[in-house]
């Protein structure tokens, strides 16, 4: 007889998030024209990407979208191998999470990388990469579903 | 000793059931934007903001201040968040009266707000109930309600549903006349009320609350910059947050015993001795209608187990009573849960500035913020007055009855 | 500003399978008032610090408010670690409604998980999708940092090895977790996300800490020989990770100064540290930002072993995080620490003479959030 010293349950909740104006506007042409778009502070000149509609160190609403063209370089990127609760879909371990810097944008983009680890391991600071679009796209950050190293 | 506080400017978001337009942290900095415009303020004279809202489970982010930090003007400020369930807005409202009474702020933004259509909320309050204990049965915060109504009206046998309608009737009626409502019921009545399909016994569905996406925010200014502030202002002059326990035995869920406690500490540090006679405004968190009748004995309004004759029958709580409840058409109008609590405190604010329009009560000097929030469990009330000393206020209010 | 830490207590293991997350608070509780030779009626307001998710329950202090103490007391909470549930209570105090306090910072880790717990944290839209979570925007963090200060996974591993040994000594860790651990092992430890391996970051588990506060007077009147929070400074930063600087700590560096300026003092008076450090890297991000070394010489600081409980300047001589993590209670422990060793009460990880210290916690993806004490005897 065994003491009951664990109950094992779930929480599941389903939701229809807004993203609201500028998020919205980065989704939609995500998914309408494989284009990312980033936004520009009219205080700072700074250009965030990913947008959103408020200048964080500014205090100012940003509505100026700009488009992103060209291929990113790494910045940083850390190999996952303890897949996270929230573990990209269609991915398996070992990927790589990686701040992605693109040319016009002063943030970088956090995205994925999937690839061999080995390939993986020889990404540095700097390398090229290129995205992979899914073929259908829904409005989603995953519409790119992953980046891959240019030189593959 | 603490220093004097005031609200010197209020913020509420553009009034409309679902905010489709926009996501949780823009629909928080809306109203932010409001209350430092309205306060007559910039965001540098900002040096704390406080930021919450209810339960995560219904905007589906933990810790969402931290996601909404950038558009309420966290960066680079002290910013943190207060959780309380439904009373989280009056908590967060409270918290940011100690933080520029305790001497370490002068500017402080408070903000509280939820999205609550983007999930099913009756899914995230059962929540509430322990896994071990209860969640099994649950059924969202109307059956809990239900039991506490059913556990007063056994109590109080002259309550009866009929009582029930008239409140839920005259809050719809206060509701028509306040913009930042968003039940509107022209049509309502108390046949309407009575007409209403089972919510769970023995509340149909009109005696509860709409759920809508919604945000509130104030700025509380301390003496020496609020009076600078040619702004109209409201002084804060006590505020209480009691826990009373959820599983403690003999627990009787329509005797709300934090909230007996807030209201004994309140009155007595403002000098009120007779409620009825020296509050003019009360803003209760009436998520049913029910609650009238309980928060309102609790508050000493009335002799015990005697609200729906005394208070509702009598007509006293009404617009033209002796003492008009939630002018503002109440939570039963208008529950976004992160807002609510401080739109009562924001509610009683306007009410002291004079600037409640259409819903203005006459000669508003002092009033009474109330929220709860939990298992029923947490309480909290908020007095205000017109006059800084609140004994002004009193002598005021003597000066035009005599 | 003196406010008098006056009781004390922390439960803290690997797992608790015998107590659910109110038996955890109220064992505390109850331990940290014996620890003051108080009772429960003499606690004038309680402020706790938890997490609906965590605890998968929504409000989930309802179930915790009377095994903290608070029935018919005033009370709230803060969703975030007790150490910011301490500034709250602080200010209660400050207002001379209150002469006494309760702080209580918890979780069961073990019931939700870490990742669980911080992936909910990253937004639906850009960070939750590609897996952003503690454990991935901490080592992206990590790589900004590298890429700034030339530190090495080694100089990562020297810190958990640091800790993990001056945990040997503590008992107020967690079980299992301290160790005779070199550089060597931590590299070699399970891999979470490159340079993070399981060694190197502290585990989540199980625990709570409370803490009792009161006002000088408080103190004075019934002679408590108490250590005293002099000072106190928090700031945000921008929620999406790289809007910030990621390879610096700006909005410690800012806490720290309005912490140091409140308490009137300048960072060299500071003689101990115990800082959050739920990853290895950012301890020596801490050591820059709460001004402990210059810019640019955080990795030298470490390798000089000045650091360490024998060095000049002992950072989490308890053992820190990397001994234990007990997500919104880790940071209230820091504070505990520090009071424990300007009054000479810290046991065998006592460091002789320090009468000023400072105690750091974060909060955040990416340590979004740092507030700072500066705590004296």
């Amino acid at each position: 007889m065994e003491d009951v010293k664990i109950l094992n349950g779930e929480i599941v909740l389903d939701y229809k998030w807004s993203p609201g104006q500028t998020i919205g506007k980065f989704l939609t042409n995500l998914k309408d024209g494989k284009e990312l778009s980033a936004v520009r502070c009219s205080v700072t000149s700074k250009v965030f990407l990913p947008p959103q509609g408020w200048s964080p160190y500014a205090n100012k609403k940003m509505t100026k979208f700009e488009r992103i063209v060209g291929s990113p370089t790494l910045k940083t990127g850390t190999i996952v191998y303890e897949a996270p609760w929230n573990k990209p879909e269609g991915v398996e371990v070992p990927y790589m999470l990686a701040a992605l810097s693109f040319v016009g944008a002063d943030t970088e983009l956090l995205h994925i990388v999937v690839a061999s680890e080995e390939k993986l391991l020889a990404l540095k600071p700097g390398d090229k990469l290129k995205p992979v679009w899914k073929e259908e796209r829904i409005g989603t950050i995953r519409d790119i579903d992953h980046f891959v190293p240019e030189n593959l | 000793m603490g220093r004097k506080v005031a609200i010197t400017g209020i913020g509420q978001t553009k009034t409309k059931l679902k905010r489709k337009d926009v996501n949780f942290s823009e629909l928080m900095g809306e109203a932010a934007r409001q209350a430092i415009e309205d306060a007559g303020l910039t965001i540098d004279d900002i040096d704390c903001v406080i930021c919450s809202s209810s339960p995560e489970f219904f905007c589906g982010i933990n810790e969402p201040e931290m996601f909404a930090t950038d558009f309420t003007f966290g960066v680079m400020k002290p910013h943190y968040r207060i959780q309380t369930g439904g009373t989280v807005g009056a908590s967060t409202g409270i918290t940011g009266w100690y933080m520029v009474s305790s001497g370490l702020y002068n500017n402080v933004l408070v903000i509280s707000g939820d999205k609550l259509t983007e999930t099913s909320v009756q899914k995230g309050l059962s929540l509430v109930y322990s896994p071990t204990m209860g969640r099994d049965f649950a059924a969202g915060a109307p059956s809990a309600v239900a039991c506490q109504t059913r556990a007063y009206m056994h109590r109080a046998p002259e309550a009866k549903l009929e009582h029930l309608a008239k409140i839920g009737t005259q809050m719809r009626k206060n509701a028509l006349y306040n913009p930042n409502a968003t039940l509107k019921l022209p049509q309502i009545s108390e046949d309407m009320m009575m007409n209403m399909a089972w919510l769970s016994t023995p509340l149909k569905l009109l005696d509860s609350c709409p759920t809508s996406d919604a945000a509130c925010a104030m700025v509380l200014q301390s003496e020496e910059y609020a009076d600078k502030n040619p702004r109209p202002k409201a002084w804060v002059q006590s505020v209480s947050t009691i826990a009373e326990g959820v599983n403690y035995p003999d627990r009787d869920w329509s005797v709300p015993i934090a909230l007996k406690e807030a209201a004994r500490k309140c009155y007595a540090e403002t000098g009120i001795t007779n409620p009825m006679e020296d509050i003019d405004v009360i803003e209760i968190y009436d998520a049913f209608t029910s609650q009238h009748l309980i928060w309102l004995e609790a508050l000493g309004l009335c002799d015990v187990g005697k609200a729906a004759s005394q208070l509702i029958d009598s007509g006293a709580t009404r617009m033209d009573g002796k003492l008009p409840v939630n002018p503002s058409g109440g939570v039963l109008s208008n529950n976004s849960i992160g807002g609510s609590a401080m739109i009562r405190q924001a509610e009683i604010a306007m009410q002291i500035m004079g600037r409640a329009g259409e819903h203005q009560v006459e000669h508003a000097e002092i009033g009474l913020a109330h929220g709860w929030g939990g298992a029923i469990q947490f309480h909290t009330i908020m007095i205000m007055s017109k006059e800084k000393e609140i004994k002004d206020s009193f002598e005021n209010r003597k000066k035009r009855k005599g | 500003m003196r406010i008098g830490i006056i009781g004390h207590a922390i439960h803290i293991e690997r797992e608790n399978q015998d107590w659910a997350v109110e038996d955890t608070v109220f064992y505390t509780v109850q331990a940290a008032l014996k620890s003051a030779g108080m009772s429960i009626g003499q606690i004038d307001t309680v402020i706790q610090a938890g997490d609906d998710v965590l605890d998968g329950l929504s409000i989930q202090h309802v179930q915790t408010v009377e095994a903290a103490g608070a029935f018919q007391k005033e009370e709230s909470k803060v969703e975030r670690d007790g150490a910011w549930a301490v500034h709250y209570a602080i200010a209660r105090l400050l207002t001379g409604k209150f002469k006494t306090a309760l702080v209580a910072g918890f979780s069961k880790g073990t019931q939700c998980g870490l990742s669980a717990f911080s992936g909910m944290c990253a937004d639906p839209f850009y960070l939750r999708p590609v897996g952003a979570d503690a454990n991935t925007i901490a080592a992206i963090q990590a790589g900004y940092f590298s890429g700034r200060t030339k530190a090495t996974e080694k100089d990562f591993a020297e810190v958990a090895s640091k800790n993990r040994k001056a945990g040997i000594k503590n008992p107020r860790i967690m079980k299992g977790e301290a160790g005779d651990y070199s550089v060597d092992d931590i590299l070699r430890s399970k891999k979470i996300a490159s340079p993070i391996t399981e060694l190197s970051t502290g585990r989540t588990g199980d625990g709570c800490v409370a803490l009792i506060l009161a006002t000088e007077e408080y103190c004075k009147e019934n002679k408590i020989d108490a250590s005293y929070i002099t000072g106190m400074g928090l700031i945000s930063d921008a929620y999406y990770p790289t809007y910030r600087d990621l390879s610096r700590l700006k909005s410690a560096e800012m806490a720290a100064k309005s912490a140091y300026k409140m308490a009137g003092i300048s960072p060299d008076k500071i003689q101990l540290a115990e800082v959050h450090e739920c990853y290895a890297h950012q301890e020596l991000m801490l050591y820059e930002a709460l001004g402990l070394c210059r810019e640019g010489e955080a990795i030298q600081f470490l390798k000089e072993g000045h650091t360490t409980r024998e060095g000049k300047l002992p950072v989490n001589p308890s053992g820190g995080v990397t001994c234990g993590n007990i997500i919104y209670g880790s940071g209230l422990a820091r504070l505990m620490e520090a009071s424990l060793q300007v009054s000479g009460k810290a046991g065998d990880v006592q460091v002789k003479g320090v009468k000023t210290a400072i105690s750091h916690a974060t909060a955040g993806l990416g340590m979004q959030a740092n507030i700072v004490y500066v705590v004296e005897a």
